[in-house]
């Protein structure tokens, strides 16, 4: 669904990213792992638009979106939330969740200033439909509260919700756990499996194996921005190369 | 009735010059909405006033007519100026639509000279336009534009402009054409400036070059800092506080100007998001409900 293909993205003399290539499997959750700094959100931000490669190819649904605007991107069904929770502050979870919804909308200017018919069914419609949205995230008890007023891991549902209300059919989620307890953390782990269960893919950064070994159908492991393994999460926990790169980690995090 | 015509007779031009620029307040409220700090209004508004004034002395035109083509040249100068300028941002941005500015005034100064016409009047202006403006008429299109404000808020494309102005990256990931609202902000500002700039020209008889310059583009400005930028009546009443303050602090002769940049520099230290507080509106609404 997804084709990553000899990706390279150079900062001055750095390469972020280097030579990757994989791909993400329709209806499945990838999992993308590795070290601080592997260069695993750079990568996201590629695929996203935000961001062009130095070199290389990027294809969805056979399609190369390498060279398109972040907006065309998503309107071909690529969505995404933030490591650094990016929510409209001021405006309420609802709002928020409305403005998701922009490109499902097709009222203009004119119909919107006289308040024709079709602009109020639609208003309506897309308000029915962030409800559903709210609902199902189970964030029905801050639906009207300012974005900023919530606690971490319910911003973090906040975003995902926004980004489904996109209605994507590729799912980015940047860390979606950090700042989430135990408990969420599971909840969040049964929502991604129930997305899945209705044909939605997902690729997914993480740190959490626990969270990465319940949700996950295969893993790509960045180090150092290139792709050193990729697999069955098992497979790939069991890889050498993987204990390496994460124990090197562990050791420069303890000095 | 009498204190009601002596007021008028008085103060009739000052409250005109306040709706005028309350419709500026709008105009620059679209841009400033979006995160777009632009000063070409000044620039539109002397499209409006030279197109209009044109009209109407040469084509003999009904006002409405004069003040919508005013309006729609500086709605389409705006969207040929938005597509390569809405590439910059911030400080950039502001010195490019200074820029353009210079332009307008500059043209309207050379124009004659060059096209062997007599249309705009060089140095001199263009006078002897006929005084058509009205309060009514005013009044009229201020609560036109408000309305359209209000509804343009809860519109799809008003929640794309907000989205915008806060996380511009985000809006383009949730699928919202950011250059593209971005120039229909900039384009529906030059707009009204342009309708502002008709209005100006048929109450004050007058169009000259120099009537639009930094000052005028820095002063209309100043409405949308003083007023605050948070709800669009923020920008109004700042037009109106200062376009009435310098009338009011009259009986302080040379000193005014002092007075007024001192209040303006109060304004910008103690309330930087400005005078209009739109917690005003909510907290009615909240106490509203308490009672109910």
């Amino acid at each position: 669904m997804l084709r990553l293909k000899n990706i390279t993205r150079q900062f001055g003399g750095l390469a972020a990213i280097s030579q990757v290539s994989f791909s993400v499997n329709a209806g499945q959750v990838t999992g993308l792992i590795g070290p601080n700094g592997a260069g695993k959100t750079t990568l996201l931000n590629l695929i996203s638009g935000l961001d062009q490669p130095t070199s290389g190819e990027i294809h969805f649904l056979e399609r190369p979106i390498h060279h398109l605007p972040p907006h065309k991107i998503n309107q071909l069904g690529i969505a995404r939330t933030y490591q650094n929770i990016r929510l409209f502050a001021e405006m309420s979870v609802l709002e928020n969740i409305i403005v998701g919804m922009h490109t499902q909308g097709r009222a203009g200017l004119l119909s919107a200033a006289l308040m024709l018919p079709a602009y109020r069914a639609e208003e309506r419609r897309l308000r029915e439909d962030a409800a559903r949205l709210i609902e199902r995230l189970g964030l029905q008890a801050f639906a009207n509260a300012p974005a900023d007023a919530l606690s971490y891991g319910d911003q973090r549902r906040v975003e995902i919700a926004r980004a489904l209300a996109t209605h994507p059919t590729l799912l980015l989620l940047d860390e979606p756990t950090a700042g989430m307890n135990a408990a969420e953390t599971a909840r969040l782990g049964d929502l991604i499996l129930s997305l899945r269960a209705e044909r939605l893919t997902v690729l997914v950064i993480e740190h959490d194996m626990t969270f990465i070994a319940q949700v996950c159908d295969r893993v790509v492991v960045l180090n150092f921005g290139e792709v050193i393994a990729q697999g069955a999460v098992d497979v790939v926990r069991a890889n050498p190369l993987v204990i390496d790169a994460y124990l090197g980690a562990e050791e420069n995090s303890h000095a | 009735m009498t204190v009601f015509t002596q007021f008028w007779s008085t103060y009739g031009s000052v409250v005109q010059f306040a709706l005028i620029n309350m419709l500026l307040g709008i105009s620059i409220y679209f841009t400033l909405y979006t995160g777009l700090l632009s000063l070409a209004n000044a620039g539109f508004m002397a499209v409006g006033a030279y197109v209009s004034a044109i009209l109407t002395i040469h084509a003999g035109t009904p006002l409405p007519i004069s003040l919508l083509a005013g309006a729609f040249s500086a709605g389409f100068i705006g969207w040929l100026l938005g597509l390569p300028v809405l590439r910059l941002r911030d400080v950039y941005l502001a010195i490019a639509t200074l820029g353009f500015g210079e332009i307008v005034r500059i043209t309207a100064v050379n124009f004659d000279k060059f096209s062997g016409l007599t249309l705009l009047g060089g140095a001199q202006g263009l006078d002897g336009i006929p005084k058509l403006t009205t309060p009514a008429g005013l009044i009229f299109s201020l609560i036109l534009l408000s309305f359209f404000l209000i509804q343009f808020h809860r519109s799809r494309a008003g929640r794309a402009l907000a989205a915008i102005r806060r996380d511009e990256n985000v809006a383009a990931t949730m699928g919202i054409d950011v250059a593209g609202y971005k120039l229909l902000a900039f384009v529906l500002g030059a707009f009204v400036a342009g309708l502002a700039g008709g209005f100006s020209a048929h109450l004050t008889r007058f169009v000259g070059p120099n009537d639009f310059t930094f000052s005028a583009a820095v002063n209309i400005l100043a409405f949308a800092v003083l007023g605050g930028t948070a709800h669009w009546a923020g920008p109004l009443l700042g037009a109106a506080i200062l376009t009435v303050l310098p009338e009011a602090l009259r009986f302080m002769g040379e000193y005014r100007g002092i007075v007024n940049g001192l209040i303006l520099v109060l304004v910008i230290l103690y309330l930087p998001r400005g005078l209009f507080n739109p917690k005003w509106l909510t907290r009615r609404k909240e106490a509203g409900h308490a009672q109910a």
